[in-house]
């Protein structure tokens, strides 16, 4: 207990609690509606069609035509970029929720049953996590072959253990709790348990843990169409194009850079939104009698 | 001499600096000289608690003394430097927390903490030693405390330590908020006995604060009401209590009446 | 009709908390546990309700070998806990909370179960205001009232009550006193009521047992009791809560 010199520490902490909660969560929240908007009527918004060939403009610099430059084979990158969105959130949004599919019943029944359920499913978990994560997607992927689909289903494959344990040890927690035991003492079902005291305590800290990791799958999956394992040419995908542009990084670096900071800003987003989420949650109460 | 009270609180009140300053505690005022005895009780929720932190200094973030002087010794706390303050805590004001599980670390033995405690009054080695067995047995704790951690001592004895840290830097003014929540009635009895034994031992003025009068008559002589953030009532306890008192007042006793045997 | 608890013994680890517990609990009589903190009386209410699991062949009801399982057994022995915040769900309004078991033991049909939640609710002594809140939004004296209409909403045969007044102000634990008495005379219900606190116990107890490092030290007639505590334990007990009473 320290003597806070209220006088000046309050701006202070004030300035700063702004920037770490509202601020960021509005900047994330602004760039992520940008995205969402592009990811829907990208295509209408294109100044030009995605997959239109223009070799006669190959690589070029930025013009008014093609405002942000052509790749390669003369297609416009920013049209090319917008028409991608769809695409490279939608396929992380599917991949989130498909994890989100796998890992919550997984993590709520060996949570709620204990026992040898609990014991079998963490010792599955252990098995899928002892892998290295993309290594695993990768001979996933390389079973079912190059494509999107098997990318996402890799990628969700390898990915949902660490989640299932996190909602394990969330439901454990949030089972514990008095309210829920005096509940199931009122003659409560388990099923309406689960979807009145327990999900509500589990599903804020696990939307918050989903959306910052939304933000590595996007790279992952970006990552696996750079390998040329996940999107296919010509495919509009904004790791698939940077996987494309890479032998003419020298020539034109706009052609690489160009997908490159769309990505980071998505991954930003996705990492500002979840930050300022957990911080929207995480409100201690100030004070206390 | 003239009778300079120790601790005097004006009109201090306290908002709530993110919900347009609502008033949490307002216009409290009171003075507490040397040796006296005050108890501060009302019912949960009426700012005792948040008085005794303005005055300790340990209001937290959206909360502040919007308003008001806190004197100690005549100097203002609330416009006195940091380093000043530092140097009142501990000797000049101490303040036992209703929670004693938060108030110890966690971490150190007992005797670690009790020693830092004696440090802070320029105690060392033999010395220090000797005047934490001394203030141990005055609260009745067993010398084979100093070599647990806070988790296997009871509530009530984590309580008897926080009072025989008070012993050793025989502050000024002591303040204990609701020592006594929690505690089973035995307990409560051998804490109050232990408080009442720091109290004359330091000669150091009390603030009690407590929400049951039937606590605050074994350690108090005058006690001060207080209800939705204002005092509402200043009663003498060796006296029966007047007829026309503020209801706030009227209610504790009537409750205190009720309950007794 | 009765709740038997026979020779109940649960240790964690080699902290033996009950040692050889016997205890029985009769219809629409109010048993008062006293003890100091940490021995054991909560651990005996929690394994008597099935909040903790109790060793086979420890507790029976009408002599018959009772399992009590949270889910199963609400009805029959029902616990509630010592703060009341902690045991009701932040998610639920306080109506909805009371009609929860009215709708899972009770089987009752909406509009009855919200009717009957209301009658609850002024029963013990709230507005009308207070049922759209949920129990963050409460002070603590309206959270323990909500507890218990949700208890008596359960309408178990027997209703432990653990410290039922120790986190409240003197106003309000005088007032839910008072509502205890209340609910005790209209009620056929057998009560079981731990606290520290012998006043209270005084006004509510038909008979009062006094534990000590898990073991039952005494137990008599709240009466007897008082004229002559024998445990050294219980006498101390006695003394001081004449003590805190007035002089006068």
């Amino acid at each position: 207990m320290a003597y806070v010199d209220s006088a000046k520490s309050i701006p202070l902490s004030r300035a700063t609690s702004l920037f770490r909660g509202k601020t960021t969560f509005l900047l994330g929240s602004l760039f992520l509606s940008c995205f969402i908007i592009l990811a829907i009527g990208g295509e209408a918004f294109a100044p030009n069609p995605p997959n239109q060939i223009d070799l006669l403009h190959r690589l070029s610099a930025p013009s008014l035509t093609y405002p942000l430059g052509t790749d390669h084979l003369g297609r416009c990158i920013l049209s090319r970029l917008m028409t991608g969105t769809a695409l490279s959130l939608g396929t992380a949004l599917t991949t989130a929720g498909l994890i989100l599919a796998i890992a919550l019943p997984v993590g709520l029944l060996s949570a709620l049953c204990k026992g040898w359920v609990d014991a079998v499913l963490m010792r599955i978990a252990d098995i899928f996590l002892a892998f290295p994560m993309l290594v695993f997607a990768l001979a996933i992927i390389g079973y079912l072959g190059a494509s999107l689909t098997s990318a996402v289903i890799g990628v969700a494959l390898a990915w949902w253990p660490g989640l299932a344990r996190l909602v394990r040890t969330l439901t454990l927690e949030a089972a514990s709790k008095e309210y829920v035991l005096a509940s199931r003492q009122c003659g409560q079902k388990p099923l309406n348990i689960i979807a009145k005291h327990i999900l509500p305590q589990i599903l804020p800290p696990l939307l918050v843990v989903l959306s910052l990791e939304m933000a590595g799958l996007l790279l992952v999956l970006s990552s696996l169409s750079f390998l040329g394992l996940g999107a296919q040419p010509p495919a509009a995908e904004w790791g698939a194009m940077l996987n494309e542009a890479r032998p003419f990084f020298a020539e034109r670096p706009s052609v690489v850079l160009a997908p490159g900071i769309v990505i980071i800003l998505a991954v930003l987003s996705f990492n500002l939104v979840g930050e300022g989420i957990r911080f929207q949650l995480d409100k201690r109460k100030p004070y206390r009698w | 001499m003239v009778d300079i009270p120790l601790l005097q609180v004006q009109n201090l009140t306290i908002a709530n600096s993110t919900q347009n300053n609502e008033s949490l505690v307002e216009g409290v005022s009171f003075s507490l000289s040397a040796g006296q005895r005050l108890g501060l009780i009302g019912k949960s929720g009426c700012g005792k608690s948040l008085t005794c932190h303005a005055i300790t200094g340990a209001l937290r973030a959206p909360l502040t003394t919007s308003s008001g002087s806190i004197r100690f010794q005549g100097q203002d706390l609330l416009a006195m430097p940091f380093a000043e303050k530092q140097r009142i805590r501990g000797t000049g004001i101490f303040c036992i927390f209703q929670s004693p599980g938060s108030a110890l670390h966690p971490s150190l033995t007992i005797a670690t903490q009790l020693l830092e405690t004696a440090g802070n009054v320029s105690l060392f080695g033999q010395d220090a030693q000797q005047t934490i067995s001394q203030a141990l047995e005055a609260v009745s704790l067993p010398q084979h405390c100093l070599k647990q951690y806070p988790n296997a001592l009871s509530g009530g004895m984590k309580q008897r330590v926080m009072m025989a840290m008070a012993l050793i830097l025989k502050p000024t003014v002591l303040i204990a908020d609701e020592p006594t929540t929690g505690l089973d009635v035995i307990t409560e009895h051998e804490t109050l006995e232990a408080l009442n034994v720091v109290q004359q031992e330091t000669g150091s003025a009390l603030l009690f604060v407590s929400h049951d009068l039937r606590i605050v008559r074994q350690t108090c002589t005058s006690v001060l009401v207080m209800d939705a953030g204002q005092l509402v009532d200043a009663c003498d306890l060796n006296q029966p209590i007047a007829p026309d008192c503020h209801h706030a007042t009227a209610e504790i006793t009537r409750a205190m009446e009720r309950l007794q045997l | 009709m009765t709740i038997e608890a026979r020779h109940l013994s649960i240790a964690y680890g080699s902290n033996q908390v009950l040692s050889e517990v016997s205890l029985t609990l009769h219809p629409s009589r109010t048993t008062g546990l006293v003890g100091r903190s940490g021995c054991g009386k909560s651990t005996l209410a929690k394994a008597m309700t099935g909040i903790i699991p109790a060793p086979q062949e420890t507790l029976f009801h009408n002599h018959q070998i009772f399992f009590p399982d949270l889910s199963k057994t609400g009805d029959i022995i029902h616990y509630m806990w010592q703060d009341p915040l902690a045991a009701l769900s932040p998610f639920l309004s306080a109506l909805d909370l009371i009609c929860e078991p009215l709708k899972a033991i009770h089987k009752l049909p909406k509009a009855e179960r919200q009717r009957k939640a209301r009658d609850l609710l002024h029963m013990v002594g709230l507005e009308d205001a207070c049922a759209a809140k949920r129990p963050h939004q409460l002070s603590g004296g309206q959270c323990q009232r909500i507890a218990l209409a949700r208890a008596l909403a359960v309408k178990p045969k027997f209703l432990v009550l653990d410290e039922p007044l120790s986190a409240l102000d003197l106003v309000t634990q005088e007032q839910i006193t008072a509502l205890l008495r209340k609910v005790r005379a209209e009620m056929n219900m057998g009560l079981l009521i731990i606290s520290h606190d012998l006043q209270t116990l005084a006004k509510l107890a038909d008979d009062i047992a006094v534990m000590e490092g898990g073991r039952i030290v005494e137990h008599k007639e709240t009466q007897e009791f008082f004229a002559t505590p024998e445990h050294p334990l219980s006498r101390r007990f006695v003394e001081i809560s004449k003590y805190s009473a007035p002089a006068a």
